[in-house]
């Protein structure tokens, strides 16, 4: 029931948007491109018992659309980081490398109150795609090298909490997937070839929260820059559970096109 | 104190990571065990092929483990719970070490130094573990001691450049314990026509001991610069095992292989390697592989086209009596 009462708020929602095309105004346009450092933590029971742990670096593009309250928008980002057991177990420690790939597209309403308010909150739906690529290393005798992947498709709400502050506007997005499927393979690839399936995870076995935190510095510029916290909390809950937090300092720079605040 | 606030942050939120991801499983000597016993119980391949009870294993062993005071006292313990599979591919490393508990007697029953010394004159050789040279004029030796290393496809087709003008080919892999499937294959695609089946892997895939993935075909294609399309005979013994069973069935695909010496090890398919909490690592088979004509060899291995068995007193007298059998067999049919 909650899944047939979200994709008719989505159908509903993107009704309205492929509407509002015909009013006549302006739209706000941004391209930002972001860089920054990602931190990842996080335990796979197909890799490893351990928690493991590291930095790396990460880069995104956002693209963004709004008009007359209502906006649309667009992701991708990429990360590429270094994963050491949280404590240490073996010298040398156990290694992993960890790439990270997401795609996020979504709209969101503003709520009514119009853009003169001091708090603007803003609700949508959002749908995700993200592909995790684990090589880890193990430290026996071999130096054995296995890799693990993980990726999931969601969807789900989305919301925006926006105010002025200072010369700039401060934003807060959370994003809860609430339907999701995910492909966790039983253990390393050799196997993932052989069961290439994506499967439906209720939200008992899949629960996911995605979160951003950003600055935006003057937002009427052509060209402006912007600083995010972005955070992701995922959690599998099967036979091989996994559980990752993974969070990211980044700037970006900003290009605006068609109108402004 | 910005920059103090910031770090402090960064601490904070670091630290909420661990604990949102939770803690780290115990390292007590019967969470060792679990951990073990489980990883094999959700992941081993042979329970059934072999008949093994692992739940009545897990009755007389974990009462020892419960009863281990440290790590030293549960290495046996994991040792000998592991030996009742009695599998070559299965490996514990402890700090750096590698223990195989049911390791097959190794019965050493060739000893490569004969070949140079007295049947093939050396052309060339490679750091990764291809030598090569001439058995006549017109017959070829290539061993390869392992299949591990990334440069070995190309190394060969160096090989078979030197190697040109013979007219049949000895492939050596006695005493191969195997290396990279990838390798193999990729080899015996340098005698490869057309593209075929060698064999064909499932790997577990669920909870029970009898869930497996569809049979997955291995096939060998043709590859690389060089192609060899005289006749070949490769060479086998008790001791050629995993991967090097692979290029025995991918060979023997092909059609032009003749298999001399005595059956292989039977002990094929790439392990999957696991770690435990306190560093210790294992590895243990994950798939089941099968012959083209879906045939289980492991515990069996690949018998030869044509047996011949070396003895201790041929060796001791410098007699290989396997290589002499191929060369002739190679000098007969050119």
């Amino acid at each position: 029931m909650r899944r047939l009462l979200l994709i008719a708020t989505g159908l509903s929602f993107a009704s309205r948007f492929a509407l509002s095309q015909t009013v006549g105004e302006t739209a706000m346009q941004a391209l930002t491109i972001s860089i920054g450092v990602v931190q990842e933590t996080r335990r796979d029971d197909t890799a490893s018992p351990l928690m493991y742990s590291g930095t790396g670096g990460g880069t995104q593009i956002d693209y963004t659309w709004e008009r007359a309250g209502r906006s649309a928008y667009a992701s991708l980002s990429a990360g590429a980081l270094t994963l050491t057991p949280s404590r240490s177990v073996s010298d040398p420690q156990p290694e992993e490398t960890f790439s990270t790939y997401t795609m996020e597209t979504g709209m969101r309403w503003r709520l009514p109150g119009g853009p003169g308010r001091t708090n603007e909150l803003a609700l949508g739906a959002a749908f995700g795609a993200t592909a995790t690529v684990t090589r880890h290393m193990y430290e026996d005798p071999d130096q054995s090298e296995q890799t693990f992947f993980l990726g999931d498709v969601t969807f789900g709400p989305t919301g925006r909490w926006r105010r002025r502050l200072g010369m700039g506007i401060v934003a807060a997005t959370l994003t809860i997937p609430l339907l999701a499927w995910v492909q966790h393979p039983y253990a390393d690839v050799r196997v993932a070839n052989g069961l290439a399936n994506l499967r439906y995870a209720s939200p008992s076995q899949f629960r996911q929260a995605k979160g951003e935190l950003s600055y935006i510095f003057r937002p009427e510029d052509r060209f402006g820059l912007t600083a995010a916290y972005r955070f992701g909390l995922l959690q599998i809950d099967e036979l091989q559970p996994l559980r990752s937090v993974s969070q990211s300092l980044s700037i970006a720079v900003v290009t605006r096109f068609g109108a402004r605040p | 104190m910005k920059r103090r606030a910031a770090l402090m942050l960064i601490v904070a939120l670091c630290t909420a990571c661990g604990m949102l991801v939770g803690p780290d499983p115990s390292t007590s000597e019967v969470a060792l065990f679990d951990r073990v016993w489980h990883d094999l119980d959700l992941h081993y391949s042979f329970f059934v092929a072999k008949q093994v009870n692992w739940d009545s294993l897990a009755a007389v062993y974990r009462p020892r483990a419960l009863a281990a005071q440290d790590d030293n006292a549960l290495a046996p313990i994991l040792i000998d719970l592991l030996s009742n599979l009695h599998d070559d591919h299965i490996l514990l490393g402890i700090d750096g070490t590698s223990y195989s508990p049911s390791a097959s007697p190794y019965r050493d029953l060739f000893d490569p130094t004969i070949t140079f010394v007295k049947y093939v004159q050396n052309i060339g050789g490679f750091s990764s573990g291809l030598r090569y040279g001439l058995a006549t004029p017109t017959v070829g030796y290539i061993r390869f001691q392992l299949f591990e290393g990334n440069d070995l496809s190309s190394e060969l087709d160096s090989a078979l450049a030197q190697l040109g003008s013979v007219s049949a080919l000895i492939i050596d892999v006695r005493h191969n314990g195997g290396g990279l499937v990838e390798n193999a294959t990729a080899i015996a695609g340098r005698f490869a026509e057309h593209s075929t089946t060698a064999a064909y892997v499932r790997y577990r895939n669920g909870p029970a001991h009898s869930d497996f993935t569809a049979p997955t075909a291995q096939t060998v294609a043709p590859a690389g610069s060089r192609h060899f399309a005289g006749k070949v005979y490769v060479l086998t013994d008790r001791n050629t095992y995993s991967a090097a069973e692979l290029f025995v069935l991918s060979m023997r695909a092909l059609g032009r292989t003749t298999v001399v010496g005595d059956t292989t090890g039977g002990a094929a398919g790439s392990p999957l390697v696991r770690e435990l909490q306190n560093g210790w690592t294992y590895q243990f088979p994950e798939s089941i592989e099968y012959t083209p004509d879906g045939r289980v060899f492991e515990d069996i291995g690949l018998p030869p086209d044509v047996p011949v068995q070396n003895t201790s007193a041929e060796i001791n007298r410098l007699v290989d009596a396997q290589l002499e059998r191929a060369i002739a067999l190679a000098t007969l049919n050119n």
